[in-house]
């Protein structure tokens, strides 16, 4: 009998969702996607939970194999205008890399970033939130996601409502940053 | 047969109640898979959602599909529930903050039919999922809880502007003037600004949201609120969020604050529900059958719960 992953069943994909959408309701706060995941990797149980044929992903660090690119049916664009863009975020963001940040009347358009790094939840890299879906202001400490990454980030979303929309992925887990939130940290000086 | 056997079964109890996976399948003739609509149609409506919590009050425009009730009757707000649901869902469906109205019994009917396994409650405090038409439950919604209300006109501009285009334009500019001016030439004509319900709201600072018909009474929950609020205007294809933790103001002069609904009468007394007494919920004016106007809580849990509390 054909085995189909976690990942592909629609059974998974409602509670990644759920996942997905408590964590950009709730700035900051990480979801481990493990029990959903099988074999498969948090990057891949999102993509698979959101692409389809009508949305347009990017991915020059070639985090997703080639097989795996076949079925979520996505058909590849470049950064500058992709719906989603994947980013292997342990490296600085290339020079001149700009997303897509919509427009005025279309907001929306605005490029998701998933950001694949190491570690969420403890780390270096303290990150202050403030704005929609925080309670006051929260702390969240994360490793391995190189600090330019959020530098460029307030560059990006300063003219709100343009912007992007930032998904933060390790092997197992998520957090969400959308655009309305602004982040603190002092020893990046944003 | 059978549903009418389940949602008879949730009367009697007056509580949350399984809905049996024999009846859903028994029922589910046509084999319509979980939740209804296909994948690609809930991806679709799940990418607008996350884009619609991440850029607070902002309409986000997407493919609304046909739904086997009449647009107009809750299709946005049913879509974005049946993206969200999962099997191990508690849901409460209700309409002008009734459960047994048509509209809720419907919905909650198909859901039940479409989605076995999920649990029907009337009980505001344990649904995880609420899909609401004009009112936001009396008792203050929890954090983790997720509200649905379904829309008719998503656009507060569309009573200045008809133009979608410029519209977006606008609300993009953060361009209010023109509502700001229409309030104004209320206060002027009527000495108050005329909007009972559908009262304009500006969320997180920016964009200004028509909250649905919802009384004014029920505005204020939207601020701050812990629970995450979903907007689905199907016929209009649009869906719009208010985040937990968000400011939600209602525009207002500052020399002539935003105020609810009265419920004072000649004496100066707050009126109570004539059923359980309550003087702070939000009260339908019905006649009685000596012709006499009486007070009841709209939101018919909330009575039922505090008639309860009394006993």
């Amino acid at each position: 009998m054909l085995a189909i992953d976690a990942i592909w069943q629609a059974e998974t994909q409602q509670k990644i969702f759920r996942a997905l959408l408590n964590c950009m309701s709730l700035p900051g706060e990480i979801a481990d996607l493990s029990p959903y995941l099988g074999n498969s990797s948090a990057l891949l149980g999102v993509l698979a939970t959101l692409l389809d044929g009508t949305v347009s992903l990017s991915d020059e660090d070639e985090l997703i194999s080639q097989q795996v690119r076949h079925l979520l049916q996505a058909h590849t664009a470049s950064s500058e205008i992709a719906n989603f863009v994947v980013k292997d975020a342990t490296k600085p963001p290339q020079e001149g890399f700009l997303p897509n940040l919509g427009e005025l009347p279309n907001p929306e358009k605005g490029a998701t970033l998933i950001l694949q790094g190491e570690t969420l939840g403890v780390g270096d890299l303290p990150l202050l939130l403030r704005g929609p879906g925080v309670n006051g202001t929260r702390k969240v400490s994360i490793a391995e996601f190189h600090p330019e990454w959020f530098i460029h980030r307030q560059q990006w979303v300063e003219n709100f409502p343009l912007g992007i929309d930032l998904f933060l992925v390790t092997f197992t887990q998520v957090m969400a940053i959308p655009r309305a939130i602004t982040i603190e940290n002092l020893k990046l000086k944003i | 047969m059978i549903q009418s056997l389940t949602d008879e079964a949730i009367q009697k109890n007056g509580a949350s109640v399984g809905v049996l996976n024999t009846a859903s399948s028994e029922t589910n003739r046509y084999n319509y898979q979980f939740g209804f609509l296909d994948e690609y149609a809930k991806k679709e409506v799940r990418r607008t959602l996350l884009k619609a919590v991440a850029i607070p009050g902002y309409q986000v425009p997407y493919a609304s599909r046909e739904m086997p009730i009449a647009r107009g009757f809750g299709t946005g707000g049913l879509q974005i529930t049946l993206s969200l649901i999962g099997s191990n869902e508690i849901l409460k469906v209700i309409d002008q903050g009734s459960d047994d109205s048509v509209n809720a019994v419907n919905i909650r009917k198909f859901v039940a039919t479409t989605c076995p396994g999920v649990t029907l409650t009337r009980q505001t405090a344990e649904a995880t999922l609420i899909q609401s038409r004009h009112r936001i439950p009396e008792k203050r919604l929890k954090f983790g809880q997720i509200l649905v209300l379904q829309v008719p006109y998503p656009d507060p501009l569309v009573v200045v502007e008809p133009s979608e285009e410029k519209r977006k334009i606008m609300h993009g500019d953060g361009d209010y003037a023109r509502l700001w001016v229409k309030l104004y030439e209320d206060m002027v004509k009527f000495k108050e600004i005329t909007i009972s319900h559908r009262y304009p709201t500006r969320i997180n600072g920016f964009y200004v949201i028509d909250p649905s018909p919802i009384p004014r009474f029920d505005v204020p929950k939207l601020h701050q609120a812990e629970a995450l609020c979903l907007f689905g205007a199907g016929r209009e294809k649009k869906i719009y969020a208010v985040p937990p933790y968000t400011d939600a103001e209602p525009l207002s002069f500052s020399d002539i604050p935003f105020r609810v609904e009265d419920f004072t009468d000649e004496q100066g007394n707050r009126r109570t529900c004539q059923r359980c007494g309550s003087m702070t919920s939000f009260l339908n004016e019905l006649i009685d059958s000596k012709g006499a106007k009486v007070y009841q809580c709209s939101d018919s849990n909330y009575c039922d719960s505090q008639l309860g509390d009394q006993k």
